[in-house]
C-alpha cells in the first residue's frame, strides 16, 4: 500500500509540474504574440495618422490638424490618441500596463509635435488570469482523474499483490510453508509469487524428507534401545539361570532319590516328591530363561544353510493339535490360512513350533469371548529392524522372509505395555497363569534364526504377532500346497 | 577292553561337591562302579591309570582344565569311550564342539535324574550287568 502511494504521489507531482510548465510557457508565448499584434496595429495607425495629420496641417493649418486628431475615433475604449507638443524621439515606449506609440509630425521641414497612441494592456492581463485559472482547473481535474485511476490500478496491480507477498513471506518466516500463493499476473510480481511457491514446495519436500528421516532414526534408536534392554535382561537372566543350574540339579536329584527310596515312610517320600515337582517347575523356568538368553547371544548365528528347510504347515498343524483342548475349552477355533506356494525357511522345526505354541497360548488367553485365532503362513519382502544384523543373502536373491502370523480377536495390548512384552517375566496374566517367559523365549528363538517378531494391536479388537524368518532363495524348496 | 565279569566303570568329573556326590550316588544306583574327580587334573589322572573306563560324565567348568579340554585330549590320545558333557552354558559353539568330538552328548543343567540315567544306560556296554 505504501509503495503504491509513493508511486501515485510521484506521478501526480510529475504531472502537475509538466502541466504547470506547459501553461506557463503557453501564456508567455501568447502574451508576446498579443503584444506584437498591438504594436503592428499601432504602427499601421501611426502611419495613417502621420500622413493625414501632416497633409491637413500643411493645407488647413494647425487647428484643423488638431481637430482631426481629437476627432479620431478609437476602435476600442482601451486605445487613446492625443496631440503632444514639443520635440522628442519618434517611437514606442512601453510601461507595464500601457503600450505608447509616438509619431512625429514634420511640416515643411520643421517638427511640430507628436501624435501619441496609447493602449492599455488590461485586456491581456484579463486573458492571462483567465488562462491561468483554466489551466489550474484543468491540471486539478487531470491530476484528480489520473490520481484516482492510478490509485485504483496501483492498488490492484501493485498494492494488493505486494501485500499478499509480504503476508506470505511473514507466514513462511513463521514456519508455515503449506498452501499456494495465487497471483495471476504476467509480470515481476507474478514471477516472484511463482518463485515463492516453488520455494515453499521445496521447503515442504525438504521438511517432509527431514521428518521422515528423523522418524526413521527415532524408530531405529528405539529398536536398538529395546534390543539393548532385552540383551541386558537376557544377560542377567542367563547369569542367574547358569548359577542356579548346579544347585537346582543337586536339589532335584536328592528329592527324587528320597522319593524313590522304599525304605522311607510314605509321608517323607510324598514330601520329597512335592519338593521335586516344585524344583521341576523352577527348572522349567530356568530352561526357558536360557532359551531366551541363547537368542540374545552376541555372536552371530550360524549360516542359515546349516539348518534344514522347515515345513511351516506341518509345524502349524502340530502346534494347533497340541493346543486344541485349550481352544475348545475357551470356545475358540484355530484356523490355518496358508499361501498356495509356501516357502520353507531354514529353521529348527522344534524351536519354531515352540515359538508358535507360545504365540498361540497368548492368543487363546487374550480371547475372552468365543471367536477364532488365525495362523497365516506366507512370505514377504521386508526390512529388518535396525538392531538386527541381517543374514547374508545368497548372491542375486532378494531379502525375502517367511512370515508366520498369529491373529486373535482378543482384548489387545495397550500401547504402554506394548514395548515391554518381550521382557522376561513381564506378564499381564494373573498370577499362576503364566511366567511371562513365553514371548521372551519366542523372541530369543526367532532372533537366533536371524528373524524378528512384529506386533500390531488394537484395544478390544485383537492383536497380530508376525514372525519373520529369513529365506535363502538357494535353500528354499517350494511346497505344492 | 573289559572282562565279562567286571562291573562297568563310570568316571564322573564335577567340581561342585554336592553335585558330584549326588551324581555318584545316582549313577551307583545303576549298579556300576563309579570313580570321581573334582578337577581337570584329577580327571586326567583317573583316565590315565590302568583301570578301564566305560563312560565319562564331565562338567565343563572346572578348575585347572575344563572337562571339554580333557575330553578332547582323551579323544586325541585314542580313547574312544562315550562321553556325557554336563554344562550350565549350552551355547551353539559348545554344541558344535561336542558334535565334533564324536560319541559325545551335551546335557544342560539343570536336568532331571531320569534324563541323566537314560543317557547313561544307553551308553553302557549292552552286555554289562545293570541293576
Amino acid at each position: 500500500m505504501r509503495l503504491a502511494r509513493k508511486l501515485i504521489l510521484s506521478m501526480v507531482i510529475g504531472l502537475t509540474v509538466v502541466l504547470a510548465a506547459n501553461s506557463f510557457y503557453r501564456v508567455r508565448r501568447e502574451l508576446a504574440a498579443f503584444d506584437e499584434d498591438m504594436k503592428q496595429d499601432h504602427d499601421v495607425m501611426a502611419q495613417v495618422l502621420e500622413s493625414a495629420v501632416t497633409s491637413v496641417w500643411a493645407t488647413q493649418g494647425r487647428d484643423a490638424a488638431l481637430r482631426l486628431i481629437a476627432n479620431t475615433k478609437s476602435p476600442s475604449k482601451m486605445l487613446h490618441v492625443r496631440w503632444v507638443d514639443g520635440q522628442g524621439a519618434h517611437g514606442e515606449s512601453s510601461s507595464s500596463g500601457v503600450l505608447v506609440t509616438r509619431v512625429a509630425i514634420v511640416v515643411g521641414g520643421s517638427p511640430m509635435g507628436f501624435v501619441e497612441i496609447s493602449e492599455s494592456r488590461d485586456f491581456a492581463r484579463a486573458y492571462v488570469r483567465h488562462t491561468v485559472i483554466r489551466s489550474f482547473a484543468l491540471t486539478l481535474i487531470v491530476v484528480l482523474c489520473v490520481g484516482a485511476l492510478s490509485t485504483v490500478l496501483g492498488i490492484w496491480f501493485v498494492g494488493k499483490p505486494i501485500e499478499k507477498l509480504v503476508e506470505r513471506a511473514a507466514r513462511i518466516g513463521a514456519g508455515d510453508v503449506e498452501g499456494q500463493l495465487v497471483i495471476r499476473q504476467r509480470d515481476e510480481i507474478g514471477e516472484l509469487a511463482a518463485e515463492m511457491n516453488t520455494m515453499c514446495l521445496r521447503l515442504v519436500e525438504t521438511r517432509q524428507a527431514l521428518t521422515a528421516e528423523t522418524e526413521e532414526r527415532l524408530r531405529a534408536q528405539e529398536q536398538v534401545r529395546h534390543a539393548d534392554r532385552l540383551a541386558t535382561v537376557g544377560k542377567l537372566a542367563s547369569g542367574i539361570a547358569h548359577e542356579l543350574g548346579t544347585p537346582l540339579g543337586v536339589a532335584l536329584m536328592r528329592a527324587n532319590m528320597i522319593a524313590s527310596n522304599p525304605t522311607l515312610g510314605r509321608d517323607t517320600r510324598d514330601a520329597a516328591r512335592i519338593i521335586g515337582e516344585q524344583i521341576d517347575r523352577i527348572t522349567h523356568i530356568v530352561r526357558q530363561l536360557l532359551d531366551f538368553a541363547r537368542g540374545r547371544a552376541t555372536s552371530p548365528p550360524g549360516p542359515l544353510a546349516r539348518r534344514n528347510p522347515a515345513d511351516l504347515l506341518a509345524i502349524a498343524e502340530t502346534a494347533v493339535a497340541m493346543l486344541q483342548p485349550l481352544a475348545v475349552k475357551r470356545h475358540l477355533v484355530i484356523d490355518i490360512v496358508a499361501d498356495p506356494v509356501l516357502p520353507k525357511p531354514p529353521a529348527n522345526p522344534e524351536q519354531i513350533e515352540q515359538v508358535l505354541v507360545n504365540l498361540l497360548v497368548n492368543a487363546l488367553h487374550a480371547s475372552e469371548r468365543p471367536g477364532k485365532v488365525t495362523i497365516t503362513l506366507g512370505s514377504a519382502e521386508a526390512k529388518a529392524p535396525a538392531d538386527l544384523t541381517p543374514p547374508v543373502w545368497s548372491e542375486g536373491s532378494e531379502p525375502k522372509y517367511a512370515v508366520i502370523s498369529v491373529t486373535d480377536e482378543g482384548v489387545g495390548i495397550s500401547p504402554e505395555v506394548l514395548p515391554r512384552i518381550f521382557e522376561p517375566f513381564f506378564t499381564t496374566k494373573h498370577v499362576g497363569e503364566g511366567t511371562g517367559l513365553g514371548l521372551s523365549v519366542a523372541y530369543g528363538i526367532v532372533r537366533e534364526h536371524s528373524g524378528w517378531i512384529e506386533v500390531t494391536s488394537e484395544r478390544n479388537r485383537g492383536s497380530c504377532f508376525s514372525v519373520y524368518l529369513p529365506l535363502d532363495s538357494v535353500e528354499i524348496e517350494w511346497g505344492t500346497r | 577292553m573289559h572282562k565279562e565279569d567286571r562291573l562297568p566303570r563310570v568316571v564322573i568329573a564335577e567340581d561342585d561337591e554336592d553335585m558330584r556326590d549326588v551324581l555318584c550316588e545316582l549313577v551307583s544306583g545303576l549298579g556300576v562302579e563309579v570313580a570321581s574327580a573334582s578337577s581337570g587334573g584329577d580327571l586326567i589322572l583317573l583316565l590315565t591309570d590302568d583301570s578301564p573306563v566305560d563312560l565319562l560324565i564331565t562338567d565343563v567348568r572346572m578348575p585347572w582344565m575344563t572337562g571339554f579340554q580333557v575330553a578332547l585330549s582323551a579323544r586325541n590320545s585314542g580313547l574312544g569311550i562315550p562321553i556325557i558333557i554336563v554344562t550350565a552354558f549350552p551355547d551353539d559353539a559348545l554344541r558344535a564342539q561336542v558334535d565334533h568330538l564324536g560319541s559325545a552328548v551335551l546335557l544342560a543343567k539343570p536336568f532331571r535324574p531320569e534324563e541323566l540315567l537314560s543317557l547313561v544306560r544307553a551308553r553302557l556296554p549292552a552286555n554289562s550287568a545293570i541293576a
